[in-house]
């Protein structure tokens, strides 16, 4: 696109511009003479041919994101020059709301930026996971360590009480859905670790990240910016030219997974209780010969004794032993293999880009896989000056198969984790065979009734997700003026997933009948932006860009659910093989938004900048007369050290930024009038009767009304936030700081507020509660090592905490439940002035002192009449910390990230002491006095004498019953199975080397670097029994709200990985 | 100029492609997939599944759980020692679905039935809310009544006092018979009777004569329990109330005992003093003679029970070391002790597959024929696995229960009746029922002398005691034949004090020890009752009694 301007007595000059880093030329670079308009830019292959003046004169070179450089023409005619990147970056440009791209400096609120490079090459296939530690205000848990299970994001905490508060996500302009969908109805009662559909996103493909944490940031999207933007730009999408012509860049990298940590195992001890053995899941039996003194069984009946299909273990003896490494042993080496091909290329009028990749991952539990493969294609081109048009199409296919969880003691489920972490310490789990010859059903160590084999539920139970994703945009701009541009997009993105939940015969899920659940979901979203932009400097002082903007969206979902019952042949697993079929719930909904919005930016000699931004939302969900609602923003920038230039060595950089905003948050479909629900009795337990009931009397069909109450007048949420950021840099920028404080209200909440079952409906759907975020999120960037020889050393750490708040509840309520668990055990409520989402569960019965009651009869804990707060899961904040040396080309990093409190219900720990077989329980022959006074376990009140004393306890308990009675762990109250989740990780640690160029100069090859990396290579959760080398991040509830409860997880893994690039 | 032309053509097309078609593009929130409207059969259908459901003995029923306070059941765990508690799933899910479910479906069924009049309907529907509000009432005390039903119009409903709901109780009672005596009145969607409504009037007497002998001690019901009697209460078994189950696993359809009692290895304890009572025996040192059948082993054993180890079985054939074992009965029934919950090392031990279960009378079980075999309700059984009908009815309200409520009656001196005619009535009535529901499943009748044998064993032991004592046996047979719908027994034992059940602390076994009184009701479900603003306090259940139990 080189110019050429032309005067009869002048001369040209000519070169090539590149770059310092590895020698790539560097296209569209600004030459101009200093003092003139004459100039040029540097053209694809970074050349440049302008006319200068006969004499003298200098050459500026200029290119966002690089020094600035000026040169003495002198006499020469051609100038070659190597340009570097701009330290300062202060004309860093990022991707804001509606892809508007700004400069930074101008923005008045924060927003944090992330290079696709940061993405790959961290062995991490989820790019949601690959962010953790990375940035400021943002909260990324994993739900479970199986490969392709679901992720949650939070930005500066829950805006929404018991509404999605997972962010928006926006790629290429187009709205993403992250849902879940599973074949089963709850994480809990059955089913395992699903994936969200964000992982159906090639990290390959990414360019960068925007992340609009702030409602100022996100206030253009209106009522789906509650809970934050995330705004992607893939490299197909955006389909930048290559440096070159044609750029062909190879990735490919492969890690092995393995298990982070297993608890410590005592192998003193084997089945049974009171130190004798017997057939049972606790390791509470005799000692193995060798152990004590007075250890004297040395053998056992066999397992399968008098089991059918064994007689030929019948009347035999297995020795007495530990089996140190049954657990470890049940587990895999996981592996996975990424690899992609990104070609870009194109000449001055278009450039396209191809991306295509594959993904393979392979977990650490057996037949646990994750497989994505995905290809995109993306093209701009200019038709003439005015005109541009472009398209954008991804396909994506994503496949998931894991293993059965849930919570095994769920009716009609079957966990493979069901006894995993805590199998008998004398159990031969690998010896001995785990399906019945006669008819393969499982067989298992105790009943099947209690717990599948693990070793047999991964091979004939599990869940199967098939995923077909497309993408597909189309924009067109056109510059009516060479001030005023009109851009058109439309898109449609979408998705067909087909979810397999199964059971074959003979496993404690499903009653041992065998199962079939199959789920289709059709998901597909069509969304139109239209934008006219006008950019016009007012003088030399003021400039101004405004945008007036239209969209429209509709989003559809439809789902069907069919449950098949009893295989015919136990091998296949396929609803056409299962005696019955019933069609089990399934649904349509459509909705749609339509919206107006305007984007008006002042700038004042380029030191303050004033935004002001305004969206009207119409939305389909809502009654007519609450369907119109509107937000407005405005946010301010103010650069003091050019303000007052008052820039110096020392102080670089200086800038202040305040923004206020309001957004809003509007409600699903369908959610206005009461409805009948068809073939429904209205009871929710599990085996509960369904209908159509076919009895002697006849076949009946029958219906219920919702229990749900419904508010016609439901009006939209809104969430307005103030916030403050300040950014600092010293030392030539070498050392920066960048903090914000928040302040966000959410007010008008749409929730399910639970009344009474005596009102006849279980919950009423209307507004009412107010949740506050506040916040404050600090970011610092220092080089305290930079050398001329090139060895750097750069430290990054991000701190965010976040408060966030039930301010109050709808009038007269005291609180709401968010989610619960089983009937009776823990669930997680609001309460006003209290933290989002406090588990409660029961606790024991207390005296008014605090002590704890004793029941006189055996010693044991009495349960208190009703439930209290035993919890917090909201940590106190979360610290990030990135360590990177390089020197020339190499390069070392390391992502430490430290999560301080929140609490964790967690089974898992629960059972590991209950069931007896860790060191933390290891010295047992001794007995045991709980603290506390006698009490009634009929009136809860303290035993008194008849002085009136309470009488301390001194009944003794042996350890077994410590662990399992009514006491601390299986079969006490819930309070005992909270631990505080505070957790420090060495997260990610990269060791990577670019190949100079001068090796790769005869070679084909433009660039190329390897690196190492590892994943969470080493944690610890200090506050967690200590054998059971526990890794908290885990939940049970995916990416859902009702965070901090954890039933039969597998345990968090950590990997090895090598990454290989190869440009050409 | 030009430029100005551009802009103006430009600011209109852009309005014009904002706001065309604007105006019904919105208006699609309306769900396809569900009404707004169903028919009142369909009401009628899913309260009646619902019902019967609630008061059955599946995973969260009434049945069990009362069953288990009633020592016919065992249950691991704090139920064992009396611990109920507000959040046990059986208080939880049982208030939820009847208040949410049954109770609304019917109210919505009785105003659309009114404006249809479609009165068998109506009347039918009124004798069901009549059935599930006594039931919570006996359950409760005081629940919600007069108020309930309103939505979000009324989100804290008064809970009402029990007698003055009873009252009103029988006010409906009279408005669902006047409505089923309508011309050509015929109930739709009824599973239960098929539509006549000559049987729910029975119904709404016999319910009646129920709710008369609950309140009994209160004040003299005589002159109403006459007339209810003249009117005409259940008396044949082919007009009991009861809900006849299905076969089909998928939807489904099967006896709720029999879906959750029979998945292999999960199946509920019978309490071995149950089962000792009806072999004849005085067990554990109880103290007190359990005179029904003294001596003579009931002949409806292998209907109630199926053991899963076969004839001959000692205790090692036990899965596990045994608690209630073979050797203790001489025969193969093996379960646990109430009262030993983690006192008895081996009352925590897997009996899945080797423990006594619920059979075919109760639940739709096996009619236990002494070869064993592992319990199943899978469609597809495993080698050595057996399994049942699973159709047998819920019984909530029969012509047994009529019987020993006359006999109650009689014997307290209500009514004129002959109490000793109606033992024998009623004992003949269980009987009848036993040989109905084996005859539908394939399963022998009880042999006709042993039925005789047995009910002369009861005579004599009736004949010889003093006028309290045979009301003692009245009870203790009517507890007996109860089993499967345990939650009549709960009200008899308060009502009464029969039978005198196991206790933990004057037994002869070192293994059990009760730490808790007798629960004289229910605790109401915590987490609703923080809901509720006007909700009274939790219920002390060792003391707070319902208001006809003026023991």
């Amino acid at each position: 696109m080189a110019t050429t301007m032309s005067f009869a007595q002048d001369r040209t000059v000519s070169g090539k511009v590149t770059s310092s880093e590895d020698g790539s030329t560097l296209p569209g670079v600004n030459v101009v003479v200093k003092g003139t308009t004459q100039g040029g830019v540097t053209n694809m292959d970074g050349n440049y041919k302008i006319t200068v003046p006969e004499e003298g004169g200098t050459l500026v070179f200029s290119f966002i994101g690089l020094e600035t450089q000026e040169v003495e023409i002198g006499t020469r005619s051609v100038i070659d020059l190597q340009m570097a990147s701009d330290v300062q970056q202060l004309g860093e440009v990022v991707v804001t709301a509606v892809g508007i791209k700004r400069e930074a400096k101008a923005l008045g609120y924060g927003i944090e930026k992330i290079g696709g490079d940061k993405l790959t090459a961290v062995s991490e296939p989820d790019p949601l996971r690959a962010m953790q530690g990375k940035v400021a205000g943002v909260n990324i848990g994993g739900s479970s360590s199986a490969a392709g299970s679901a992720t949650r994001i939070t930005i500066r905490g829950n805006s929404s009480l018991a509404g999605n508060n997972q962010p928006l996500f926006i790629v290429d302009g187009m709205p993403y859905n992250n849902s879940t969908n599973m074949a089963g109805t709850s994480q809990l009662t059955g089913g395992g670790a699903s994936g969200s559909r964000f992982q159906d996103l090639d990290p390959n493909n990414i360019e960068s990240i925007s992340i609009l944490k702030g409602a100022a940031a996100a206030a253009l999207y209106g009522s789906r910016a509650a809970n934050g933007v995330i705004v992607i730009t893939t490299k197909s999408g955006s389909a930048g030219a290559s440096k070159k012509g044609l750029e062909i860049t190879i990735n490919s990298s492969f890690a092995i997974e393995q298990v982070a940590n297993l608890p410590d195992y005592q192998n003193t001890y084997g089945t049974g209780t009171n130190f004798e053995y017997s057939q049972v899941n606790g390791s509470w039996g005799a000692p193995f010969i060798g152990t004590k003194n007075y250890a004297s069984t040395a053998t056992i009946p066999h397992w399968y004794n008098g089991v059918i299909g064994f007689e030929e273990l019948w009347g035999t003896e297995v020795p007495y032993q530990a089996y140190p490494n049954n657990v470890k042993d049940f587990f895999q080496t996981g592996k996975i293999f990424d690899n992609s091909v990104t070609i870009q290329g194109g000449n001055e009028k278009s450039v396209m880009t191809l991306v295509a990749s594959s993904t393979r991952q392979e977990g650490v539990v057996p037949n646990n896989v994750f497989n994505r493969t995905s290809i995109s294609l993306g093209a701009q081109t200019q038709l003439n000056n005015k005109v541009n048009i472009g398209g954008n199409i991804q396909y994506t296919s994503s496949v998931q198969n894991t293993f059965q969880g849930g919570a095994n003691n769920a009716i009609g489920n079957g966990s493979a984790f069901a006894r995993t972490l805590y199998l008998g310490r004398n159990w031969d789990l690998q010896g001995q065979p785990f399906q019945n010859p006669l008819n393969n059903s499982s067989q298992f160590f105790v009943a099947t009734s209690q717990a599948d084999n693990p070793l047999w539920s991964v091979e004939n139970a599990g869940l199967e997700s098939q995923t077909d994703r497309y993408f597909a945009s189309f924009n067109a701009g056109y510059d009516i003026l060479d001030w005023i541009n009109l851009s058109y997009r439309i898109g449609v993105t979408g998705y067909n997933q087909r979810n397999l939940d199964y059971f074959r015969p003979g496993s404690r899920g499903a009653g041992g009948s065998g199962q079939v659940v199959n789920n289709y979901t059709r998901f597909q979203e069509i969304e139109s932006n239209l934008l006219l932009t006008v950019t016009k400097d007012i003088n030399e002082d003021f400039s101004f860009r405004g945008i007036l903007g239209h969209n429209v969206n509709q989003r559809t979902t439809e789902n069907q659910r069919y449950t098949g019952i009893g295989y015919v042949d136990f091998f296949i697993n396929d609803i056409d093989n299962t005696d019955n079929v019933t069609p089990g719930g399934g649904g349509f909904s459509q909705r749609r938004l339509f919206g107006v919005y305007t984007d008006l930016q002042f700038g004042y000699r380029d030191y303050l900048f004033l935004n002001a931004t305004a969206r009207n939302d119409w939305s389909s969900t809502l009654p007519l007369e609450n369907r119109s609602f509107f937000y407005p923003a405005t946010s301010l920038s103010f650069v003091f050290s050019d303000a007052f230039d008052i820039s110096s060595n020392l102080f670089s950089f200086g800038k202040l930024r305040a923004s206020w905003a309001q957004v809003g948050n509007d409600t699903s479909p369908y959610q206005i009038v009461p409805v009948y629900l068809l073939n429904a009795n209205g009871i929710a337990a599990a085996g509960a009767t369904a209908l159509p009931l076919t009895n002697s009397v006849g076949t009946f069909s029958g219906s219920t009304l919702s229990n749900i109450a419904r508010d016609p007048n439901l009006k939209p949420e809104r969430t307005s936030e103030v916030e403050l950021g300040l950014e600092l840099k010293f030392f030539n920028s070498r050392l920066g700081f960048d903090v914000a404080v928040y302040d966000r209200r959410s007010v008008d909440q749409i929730v399910q507020v639970a009344i009474p079952d005596e009102s006849g409906f279980t919950t009423f759907l209307t507004n009412g509660g107010e949740l506050s975020n506040k916040g404050i999120e600090l970011t610092i960037d220092a080089t305290p090592v930079r050398l001329s020889n090139g060895l750097q050393w750069n430290v990054y750490g991000t701190f965010t905490h976040n408060r966030n708040v039930i301010e109050s509840l709808r009038a007269g309520a005291e609180e709401l439940v968010l989610g619960s668990t089983f009937v009776g055990s823990v669930q997680a409520v609001h309460i006003p002035g209290q933290e989002y989402g406090l588990l409660r569960g029961s606790v024991a019965a207390r005296d008014d002192e605090g002590n704890l009651l004793i029941n006189p009869a055996d010693g044991q804990l009495i349960p208190a009449l009703n439930p209290e707060i035993i919890g917090n899961p909201n940590p106190d904040f979360i610290v990030g910390l990135t360590n990177t040396v390089s020197w020339k080309g190499i390069s070392l990093s390391a992502v430490l990230d430290w999560r301080q409190g929140g609490d964790l219900y967690s089974q898992t720990n629960l059972s590991l002491l209950g069931r007896g077989v860790t060191k933390d329980t290891e010295d047992r022959e001794i007995n045991r006095i709980i603290p506390g006074v006698y009490g009634d376990v009929n009136t809860q009140e303290p035993i008194r004498t008849e002085s009136g004393g309470k009488v301390p306890n001194q009944t003794m308990v042996d350890v077994n019953t410590l662990y399992f009675g009514q006491t601390f762990a299986i079969n006490g109250q819930d309070e005992w199975a909270i631990w505080d989740a505070t957790v420090i990780r060495l997260r990610e640690v990269s060791l990577g080397y670019t190949l100079p160029k001068s090796i790769l100069g005869k070679t084909p090859f433009g660039s190329a670097s390897i690196s190492l990396s590892g994943r969470n290579l080493w944690f610890n959760a200090p506050n967690l029994p200590e054998a059971s080398n526990f890794d908290p991040e885990v939940s049970q509830f995916g990416n859902g709200n009702f965070q901090g409860v954890e039933f039969t997880s597998p345990p968090s893994t950590k990997r090895y990985g090598v990454n290989l690039r190869l440009t050409f | 100029m030009k430029y100005l032309y551009k802009i103006k053509t430009l600011a209109l097309s852009f309005v014009v492609l904002v706001f065309a078609g604007c105006e019904n593009f919105l208006d699609i929130n309306d769900d396809p997939n569900n009404p707004l409207k169903v028919s009142t059969a369909q009401l009628i259908t899913a309260a009646q599944t619902n019902l019967a459901y609630t008061f059955a003995n599946g995973g969260s029923g009434l049945g069990r759980y009362t069953g288990t306070i009633t020592k016919h059941w065992v249950q691991r765990g704090q139920l064992n020692d009396y611990g109920l508690e507000g959040t046990d799933f059986s208080v939880v899910v049982s208030w939820a679905s009847l208040y949410t479910g049954a109770m609304t479906d019917l109210q919505v069924a009785i105003e659309q039935g009114l404006e249809e009049e479609d009165f068998g309907s109506v009347g039918a529907a009124q004798i069901m809310r009549a059935y599930i509000m006594s039931s919570m009432v006996d359950f409760w005390g005081d629940v919600p009544y007069f108020e309930i039903g309103q939505g979000s119009a009324l989100e804290a409903p008064a809970f009402d006092n029990g007698a003055d709901i009873y009252a009103d109780l029988f006010i409906l009672l009279d408005a669902g018979i006047e409505n089923l005596k309508s011309n050509n009145a015929k109930v739709n969607g009824d599973a239960i009777y098929g539509g006549s409504a000559a049987k729910w009037i029975t119904l709404a007497n016999s319910l009646k004569l129920r709710m008369l002998n609950n309140i009994r001690l209160t004040r003299d019901v005589s002159s109403e329990v006459n007339a209810v009697l003249t009117a005409g209460v259940i008396n044949d078994i082919a007009d009991d109330f009861q809900m006849t189950y299905g076969s089909s696993l998928n939807p489904e359809n099967r006896n709720p005992g029999f879906s959750s009692e029979w998945v292999a290895g999960n199946g509920t304890y019978i309490d071995p003093f149950f089962f000792e009572t009806m072999m004849g025996n005085d067990t554990f040192g109880h103290g007190g003679l359990l005179l029904a059948g003294a001596g003579v082993a009931d002949p409806r054993i292998p209907y109630y029970f199926f053991n899963q180890l076969p004839i001959g079985s000692g205790d090692g054939d036990a899965e596990n070391d045994c608690a209630y074992c073979p050797s203790d009965s001489g025969t193969p029934f093996l379960s646990i002790y109430s009262f030993s919950f983690n006192i008895d090392p081996k009352e925590g031990f897997d009996q899945g597959m080797s423990r006594s279960l619920a059979g075919l009378f109760p639940v739709g079980g096996r009619f236990d024929d002494g070869l064993g075999g592992i319990a199943s309700n899978s469609s597809t059984l495993l080698e050595g696995q057996v399994t049942g009908p699973g159709n047998t009815p819920q019984r909530l309200l029969d012509a047994t229960e009529m019987a020993f409520i006359r006999a109650e009656l009689a014997q307290t001196n209500v009514t004129a009746e002959d109490a000793r005619a109606l033992l024998v009535e009623a004992i003949n009535a269980s009987f009848a029922k036993v040989n109905e529901i084996a005859n539908g499943a394939g399963a022998p009748a009880v042999d006709g002398a042993d039925i005789t044998t047995y009910t002369d064993a009861v005579l004599v032991n009736y004949d010889a005691a003093a006028p309290e004592q045979q009301l003692e046996i009245i009870m203790v047979s009517k507890w007996i034949a109860q089993f499967g719908n345990s939650i009549i027994s709960y009200n008899d034992i308060r009502r009464t004090g029969y039978p005198r059940l196991h206790n933990g602390n004057t037994d002869n076994l070192s293994q059990t020890v009760q730490t808790r009184d007798f629960p004289v009701s229910f605790p109401y479900d915590i987490n609703n009752l923080q809901l509720n603003s006007v909700a009274p306090e939790q219920r002390v259940i060792a003391t707070d009694k319902v208001f006809w139990d003026i023991n």
